[in-house]
């Protein structure tokens, strides 16, 4: 198991109960997307899985406990792409953001600086290694954002509502990308068009549990979580 | 881009700082070597090219606070020198900082400073005061936009202003909540406490020579 959950629950300093005794389990090969109205946990869950939070029960990432100690050697194995990229690029320019993670994590400058170059050509948007982040369009700034999450060769990629922002020609794009990845995935998303492109199977959050696993258009089509 | 601005971040701060040295070590009272120092600054910022009215302008930011303790030292001792040399001394050094930020980016002065030795809790401090202080910026704007689109921009600034205020809470409460995301995504990419820099700048002869020529002046201009 890539990743392994038990009885994860946790509570937010104003009381709220955003997850309450979360199960799951994923294979290294799988892409799971996650559905659940706003508020119901999704965005708490992967932040437990990325080691960003911790809660009440266990989160084991490839057989390993997220421990306090372990926790900076896990976050290398998960690659987390937030909602908001303005959250996430937080460098002076596109290449120096790209070559954050593996320069933090003892990469030898040249070879993170080639290495983020090279991940900007694969992702088509090389031209924008010098521009500055906050001038780039909500699409380019999803492609960067990605780019700084795989210049660190995650195991596990996380997306939150990666298809925000995006216009229709975007998330198609977004889509053929990230098929194209062969890490395992965990998407949240509202886009059930978008989670049948890129996952094979689904959750469904509700008041911080987990109330449906199954295929996508099953969980979908139960929760009647479809636009029409 | 001016000359200066090409110029590596650490020769700048070491510039920077025998300027400020000279500055508060010219004895109060002594007009002649601050008008040296002032003419000093305004040669640099005419190198640099960067705006001298400008420059002056935004360096009077911080008059507010010196005249302020001026004019309670004045009240105090009677003797306005005192007051004087501190409104100088405390423009003059802001003059010199509005010129190294306009020449060099934030980035770069955290870096030299780094390589200066600067505690690095000291410089943690100050990037992650930056990064939160863009934060609320952009913040700031966001909630801005909102409220123009709302309620219609009347063109009165006051109106503008007392709306931001009356938002304040707001404003600092959805820019922590942003903060934490970005501090969260840095975590996630590997940061544990230091920034590293890409491209670490080797020093070259032009900046030992700006650093010199710049260290010159100064000290000329204050013990002349």
């Amino acid at each position: 198991m890539i990743i392994e959950v038990k009885g994860l629950s946790y509570r937010y300093s104003d009381g709220t109960d955003a997850l309450r005794g979360v199960d799951f389990r994923m294979e290294a090969s799988e892409s799971v997307a996650l559905f659940g109205s706003n508020g119901s946990g999704k965005t708490t869950f992967l932040l437990h899985v990325a080691g960003l939070l911790e809660g009440e029960g266990s989160v084991r990432i490839a057989g390993e406990p997220f421990t306090r100690s372990s926790a900076p050697a896990l976050r290398e194995k998960v690659g987390y792409v937030f909602q908001d990229s303005d959250d996430q690029l937080f460098m002076p320019t596109v290449l120096e953001d790209v070559a954050f993670g593996p320069l933090h994590r003892g990469m030898e400058a040249r070879e993170a600086e080639n290495r983020a170059l090279e991940l900007l050509r694969q992702l088509g948007i090389s031209e924008l290694a010098g521009r500055a982040p906050y001038h780039l369009s909500a699409g380019e700034k999803k492609r960067a954002a990605l780019a700084g999450v795989l210049a660190m060769q995650p195991e596990i990629l996380i997306f939150d509502e990666p298809t925000t922002f995006l216009d229709p020609p975007g998330q198609r794009e977004l889509a053929h990308l990230l098929l194209a990845l062969p890490q395992a995935k965990l998407i949240a998303t509202h886009d059930v068009w978008f989670a049948r492109q890129v996952a094979s199977r689904a959750l469904f959050f509700e008041k911080g549990r987990v109330v449906a696993d199954g295929p996508v258009d099953e969980v979908a089509a139960r929760f009647d979580w479809r636009l029409h | 881009m001016g000359p200066l601005a090409r110029r590596d971040a650490r020769a700048k701060l070491a510039a920077a700082l025998v300027f400020l040295v000279c500055v508060g070590t010219t004895p109060a009272g002594n007009y002649q070597r601050m008008a040296a120092l002032a003419a000093v600054a305004i040669v640099w910022i005419a190198i640099a090219r960067a705006g001298l009215f400008r420059s002056l302008f935004q360096a009077s930011a911080i008059l507010p606070f010196p005249l302020s303790f001026g004019l309670v030292s004045w009240w105090v001792s009677g003797d306005p020198t005192l007051a004087v040399a501190l409104v100088v001394r405390s423009y003059l050094s802001a003059l010199v900082v509005v010129l190294l930020m306009s020449t060099t980016t934030l980035a770069d002065i955290f870096r030299g400073l780094q390589s200066f030795g600067a505690p690095a809790v000291l410089v943690l401090v100050l990037q992650s005061l930056t990064r939160y202080l863009q934060v609320v910026v952009d913040q700031g704007l966001r909630m801005r936009r909102a409220s123009i689109s709302r309620s219609g921009n009347t063109g009165r600034r006051y109106s503008l202003w007392r709306r931001a205020g009356g938002a304040l809470a707001v404003l600092f409460g959805k820019s922590y909540g942003r903060a934490e995301n970005v501090h969260r995504a840095m975590l996630a990419r590997g940061f544990q406490g230091t920034f590293i820099a890409l491209r670490p700048h080797a020093l070259e002869w032009r900046d030992f020579a700006l650093t010199a020529v710049a260290a010159a002046m100064s000290v000329g201009a204050a013990w002349r």
